[in-house]
């Protein structure tokens, strides 16, 4: 009856196959205690199935492990009801209890987490509710709150109970920038502090960028890659088959110098200097590190460094890898920069008289730079 | 087969329900361990049929309450850690009970109108098995307008109160929470 110890446990390990919604899937994959992983794609690739698979509340077969217990093993005939699995679920709607105040939504988490810490714990009644600003609003119904103070609610019941993996199924996905924030830096905060597993379903890249420490990409029910948040974010488009939505690249950097009168701060990545606009919120403090996104469209490139020319960041770097994109007039280069690896999208045209090729030094002209700080 | 009550004619009901009531049937039999010869023309047995009568109408409103809740807060409630037992106590029941509350006063204002099975099985016995209804037709029956006027008049105010009683509980249910 009792749930297995929750912190600071092992990973959630999982391989199911099965049939959902017509079309085999097939998915293997890690998530690491104390991170959040994103899985990303398409809709109907098989995302929110391979979650409610992973949770128990749906069935498919293969195993599941986490924190240390077996929750699914079809060879060993073992498969835990979801109540006895030590999970939080973020449900897309929410699924507050609209019979139930805010305090008593959050109580009812409490409540049934049976190894609760106690009162001075990591994750108690006062500290989940202060971290999500929640406070002001105990006393309400669910019924008369905000999409956003919605989804603060249901993070913080689900963090009520302990979980050693944490279960998002888009829950932002109807929220607006403002209150997504509030929610990813909440998730990014304290899945390191508390050591929970959090496993992130979106298909929002901007969710991806702010939010995953690793990332995986699903097309069509398999795992089309997984890994680093930077290695893999540059391929987010590849399951995509009918849009060529924003690609770009994820660039993690330090901040630098704090932001200047102008609301310009510097960041150092990899020991190039990038000058970008100050993060929304207090200023975070030198060294932290800072999320920035840049589009593939919003990058130029140059043979020679450019001068007198009015975007303020250049970076220095080599062509690891020119690939015609499928839209014809285009190409997709890739250029390795002070560690990390960047994305332009030019036209064919100019990839020609440039002679890109591989191993080539270039320089790489960044139009747009997006703070991605949740 | 719950439904059958909706459109078998009263008085269909009435008659088989008095032979499995009456001395030869297993109404017979359970009334004579409790020391009675049948259960027909009793009370206990006007009880069973008004029960057996009424249920399609206190079943579907509760039946379409629980699908209207659907799968999802029981869902929740089993990723915060409460068992099936757990969540159909303290999410189900209280989610549906609005269709729990429209069963049971519908559930009973039909019983109170019930005429036909009644009048079979229960057989009009004064003090014993006579009903308002009946009583009210008795009286038209011997004229006796006056009567039949109060008792008329004391159902429907009665009537009208239990639908505004059941009307302002749903609204102030669904107000309440805020």
């Amino acid at each position: 009856m009792s749930r297995k110890p929750p912190l600071l446990t092992g990973a959630l390990e999982l391989d199911l196959r099965g049939t959902v919604g017509g079309f085999p899937l097939r998915v293997a994959l890690t998530a690491p205690a104390g991170r959040v992983t994103a899985v990303f794609g398409p809709s109907g690739s098989g995302k929110t199935s391979l979650l409610r698979a992973a949770a128990g509340l749906t069935r498919l077969s293969g195993f599941v492990r986490a924190g240390g217990a077996v929750w699914q093993d079809d060879t060993a005939g073992v498969f835990e009801a979801v109540h006895r699995r030590n999970i939080g679920f973020v449900f897309q709607d929410a699924a507050l209890f609209p019979h139930l105040t805010v305090r008593e939504n959050l109580r009812y988490a409490e409540r049934r987490n049976d190894l609760a810490p106690d009162a001075a714990g990591p994750l108690s009644f006062d500290r989940v509710v202060e971290e999500l600003g929640l406070s002001r609003h105990l006393a309400r119904s669910p019924e008369g709150l905000s999409g956003g103070e919605t989804q603060r609610v249901a993070l913080a019941r689900a963090l009520l109970t302990g979980p050693s993996v944490l279960f998002l199924d888009e829950p932002l996905s109807a929220l607006h920038l403002g209150a997504r924030a509030a929610i990813l830096r909440t998730l990014r905060q304290l899945a390191p502090e508390i050591g929970f597993a959090a496993l992130h379903v979106t298909h929002d890249p901007g969710e991806v960028a702010a939010v995953a420490d690793r990332i995986v990409l699903l097309a069509e029910g398999r795992v089309q890659a997984a890994g680093p948040a930077e290695r893999i974010y540059e391929r987010l488009d590849a399951g995509d088959r009918t849009a060529r939505f924003e690609a770009g690249s994820l660039l993690v950097a330090r901040m630098a110098t704090p932001p200047d009168a102008g609301g310009i701060a510097e960041v150092d990545l990899g020991g190039e200097r990038l000058r970008i606009p100050a993060p929304a919120g207090p200023p975070p403090g030198v060294g932290r590190e800072v999320r920035v996104r840049v589009m593939a469209r919003d990058v130029a490139l140059a043979r020679q460094r450019p001068e007198a020319v009015s975007i303020r960041n250049i970076l220095a770097g080599e062509v690891v890898s020119v690939t015609p994109d499928r839209k014809p007039p285009d190409c997709e280069v890739v250029v390795a920069v002070a560690g990390s690896r960047l994305r332009a999208r030019i036209t064919d045209e100019a990839a020609q008289e440039l002679e890109l090729r591989p191993g080539l030094p270039i320089f790489a002209m960044l139009k747009s730079i997006a703070v991605e700080d949740p | 087969m719950i439904a059958l009550p909706l459109v078998l004619p009263p008085t269909v009901l009435g008659f088989y329900l008095l032979i499995a009531l009456g001395p030869d049937g297993p109404g017979g039999a359970v009334a004579r361990l409790f020391g009675e010869r049948s259960l027909a023309f009793s009370f206990p047995g006007l009880v069973i049929g008004s029960v057996i009568y009424s249920f399609p109408f206190t079943v579907q409103p509760i039946r379409s309450a629980f699908e209207a809740v659907g799968d999802r807060p029981l869902e929740a409630a089993a990723t915060l850690g409460a068992s099936p037992g757990d969540a159909f106590r303290t999410v189900a029941l209280p989610l549906a009970r609005p269709g729990l509350i429209a069963g049971a006063v519908l559930g009973f204002a039909h019983t109170v109108g019930e005429f036909g099975v009644i009048l079979m099985i229960g057989g009009n016995i004064p003090g014993a098995t006579r009903v308002l209804s009946i009583a009210i037709y008795d009286h038209v029956e011997a004229l006796e307008w006056g009567t039949a006027h109060l008792l008329s008049a004391g159902l429907l105010v009665f009537s009208f109160l239990v639908v505004a009683w059941t009307l302002t509980l749903q609204k102030k249910r669904r107000r309440a929470p805020s």
